[in-house]
């Protein structure tokens, strides 16, 4: 008597004459004893042995090429920005930073003979990022490869160009930066956030931070550009790093003030943009070579 | 059934340590594939989302395929999941409630030990990144295998079941169709209700299909005022004074990542909270009563509401995120208005919200035969 098993959208399935057709299938049925023979015979093996983490190299097919790794630092009051961790700002109140993420876009390298070569279309940098599992686990550096030669300026984007702010974030894979599992992507406005700032403020001087803020800018005009000298020298192979910094404080008591104690929060409202501007001058004002 | 015993006796027998060089009595071997083809039917999930959602990472080591959905599907309403035959996945998983627990705030387990926790739902979930409330499980596979041994829900042991499910032969069958072998274990179970949790998709709701096609799939005024509420943020004088009136709700439910940003959130239900939340995953204090953000989708039929279910309808959430808001020391920042308790809608705001989550509610997907019960293989199943 035949096996039979029936599913909702399914027809009756007798195993039996299923079967019967099936084992005519000797070639196939070889192949697949070789692979239960190599699944028996691989049971040696140590499972419990990890695999290596997963390094992210520079592209060594290149040719004629060298390497620079970038890396992003950020303070606050001086300090290395921690997720949490108290810092005073300008006006001595207790700060608390929870989330400091941005796009650093269309970077250049400028040569000495003023050529400039993109050498990175985009990347997320996450110092603190309030969502993550682990909002202290920080994503601030990215390799690039170039041609080996002399250099004597970067150029960088903090934020998007209009054309990749009007890309549709679920083109691209999950790990990609302008990805949606980023979590930057504005639904209503159709257009990406640039600089995520956000934390609490002790507002009433008792030593707990008790409002919070939150800074989101966002739209083509908040993208901010800035060359930052720097000679670099690059023979074939070579690893130059290059580390930029900038400072949690000056992005609210910069050349332009924005008490976050008052003006707590900006995400889009084009009422309210000049918040945004200020975060944005002020941000590229602060980002500098180490 | 003749070739099938067959196939297990030899299995038997290759797995007791039965070598042709040790032993001259023994029965030809025979291959337990020599019955059966493993030839599984990939299936490509991603097709069936709407464009505008993000895209399924698949692992690469559990490719969906028809046979593993369709294996998936048995188990996940399979009572031989549990101790005492009484519990599936589906259990506490309704179709017809969006896949949560009938409407209960918290599940009881086959001992009837009631959980803390309210069973969320199965939408989308290839699209998520962690699982559970608090996030501890990374993937569907690794979030299937806790259910058995949790002593208030299945309260078995991965052996029993193994054991269990590989005396059910259609079931050996259906594991060799989708993994090419006949021993199941608790790594092919819960591939298989993962691969099946992934074809759970839900995309064809009012909204959705307004979203594609506006003027084919109008919404109403009150829905389309709803919607831009649950898109603003609320803005006032710094004096309580709306300016600009908005639910913010989009920060964490925007909807370009299916309703939910798959992040974690403190969002001021208790100036303390008793669940520790991520806390329980990450050893620290400040991610006290963080949660994962559900997706809204299917909100009309997945009450009751939040990680412990306090809130019994849309209105109650509605209400609290409005007035509600307590200081909690680490509310997430987006809460800004926690000070005033919250975004203060009017009465004609909160129907209008209201009106626009309705829209969410995918009937296609609730009823969907294939996401349902199959016939059983073993008698007497329910």
């Amino acid at each position: 008597m035949g096996v039979t098993f029936t599913d909702n959208h399914n027809d009756q399935i007798d195993v039996m004459k299923i079967q019967k057709m099936k084992r005519r299938n000797i070639a196939r049925n070889v192949i697949l004893l070789t692979l239960v023979a190599s699944v028996v015979f691989s049971c040696t093996k140590d499972d419990s042995e990890e695999c290596p983490a997963p390094v992210i190299p520079p592209d060594t097919n290149a040719v004629d090429s060298s390497y620079i790794l970038m890396n992003f630092d950020a303070t606050a009051a001086g300090e290395v920005l921690e997720w949490r961790k108290q810092y005073l700002d300008e006006l001595g109140r207790i700060n608390e930073n929870e989330q400091a993420v941005y796009y650093v876009s269309n970077v250049y390298l400028i040569s000495d003979d003023d050529q400039k070569t993109m050498i990175e279309d985009v990347q997320f940098i996450e110092h603190v990022d309030r969502g993550d599992l682990d909002p202290s686990e920080d994503r601030t550096m990215f390799y690039v490869t170039v041609a080996s030669g002399s250099y004597k300026a970067i150029e960088l984007t903090v934020g998007l160009n209009p054309e990749q702010n009007a890309s549709d974030p679920n083109s691209f894979p999950t790990d990609h930066p302008l990805s949606s599992s980023k979590g930057t992507y504005w639904d209503m406005s159709t257009a990406y956030r640039f600089v995520m700032i956000e934390g609490r403020i002790d507002t009433t001087g008792d030593g707990d931070p008790d409002e919070v803020y939150g800074f989101h800018t966002g739209y083509d005009q908040s993208a901010r550009t800035k060359t930052f000298t720097k000679t670099l020298d690059l023979s074939l192979n070579d690893t130059a790093r290059v580390d930029f910094t900038w400072e949690v404080n000056e992005v609210f008591f910069g050349d332009e003030t924005l008490d976050v104690a008052v003006e707590k929060t900006w995400h889009g409202e084009m009422s309210t943009y000049d918040r945004a501007e200020r975060i944005s001058n002020n941000f590229i004002k602060s980002l500098r070579l180490k | 059934m003749r070739y099938f015993l067959l196939s297990i006796l030899s299995l038997l027998l290759v797995f007791s340590g039965c070598r042709r060089d040790e032993c001259d009595n023994c029965p030809p071997a025979i291959d337990p594939t020599d019955t059966l083809v493993y030839d599984p039917t990939p299936v490509n999930l991603n097709e069936r989302l709407p464009s505008y959602l993000p895209r399924m990472d698949i692992p690469s080591d559990n490719p969906t395929t028809e046979e593993g959905i369709r294996f998936g599907r048995h188990l996940f309403y399979e009572p031989l999941l549990s101790a005492d035959g009484t519990q599936s996945c589906g259990s506490c998983h309704n179709q017809a409630w969006g896949f949560t627990d009938n409407g209960n705030a918290v599940s009881v387990g086959i001992d009837g030990i009631a959980g803390d926790r309210n069973s969320m739902q199965i939408i989308n979930a290839g699209l998520r990144r962690s699982f559970f409330w608090d996030g501890r499980s990374e993937s569907l596979e690794i979030q299937a295998l806790e259910p058995i041994n949790n002593p208030i829900e299945m309260h078995d042991t991965w052996p029993n079941v193994a054991d269990k499910l590989n005396e059910v032969e259609e079931y050996q069958v259906m594991n060799f169709e989708a993994f090419g072998t006949i021993t199941i274990d608790s790594n092919t179970v819960t591939k298989a209700i993962a691969q099946f949790e992934r074809s759970l998709i839900s995309g064809n709701s009012k909204y959705d299909r307004w979203k594609m096609d506006p003027i084919k799939y109008p919404m109403t005024p009150d829905e389309l005022a709803g919607r831009q509420l649950f898109f603003r943020d609320r803005e006032d004088d710094g004096n309580g004074n709306v300016i600009i009136s908005g639910a913010d709700c989009f920060h964490c439910h925007g909807d370009i990542t299916d309703f939910t940003d798959n992040r974690f959130h403190n969002n001021g239900l208790d100036i303390f909270s008793k669940d520790p939340g991520l806390l329980a995953v990450t050893g620290k204090e400040e991610d006290r009563g963080r949660f994962k953000t559900p997706t809204l989708r299917n909100i009309a039929v997945t009450a009751p509401f939040m990680h412990d279910g306090r809130f019994p309808n849309l209105d109650s959430v509605i209400n609290f995120y409005s007035e509600g808001l307590q200081p909690a020391p680490n509310i997430d920042p987006l809460m800004k208005n926690v000070g005033i308790g919250g975004v203060r809608l009017t009465d004609d705001e909160k129907r209008q919200l209201k009106a626009f989550l309705l829209t969410l509610t995918d009937e296609e997907f609730n009823n969907n035969p294939d996401y349902g019960p199959p016939t059983p293989v073993v008698a007497g199943q329910p």
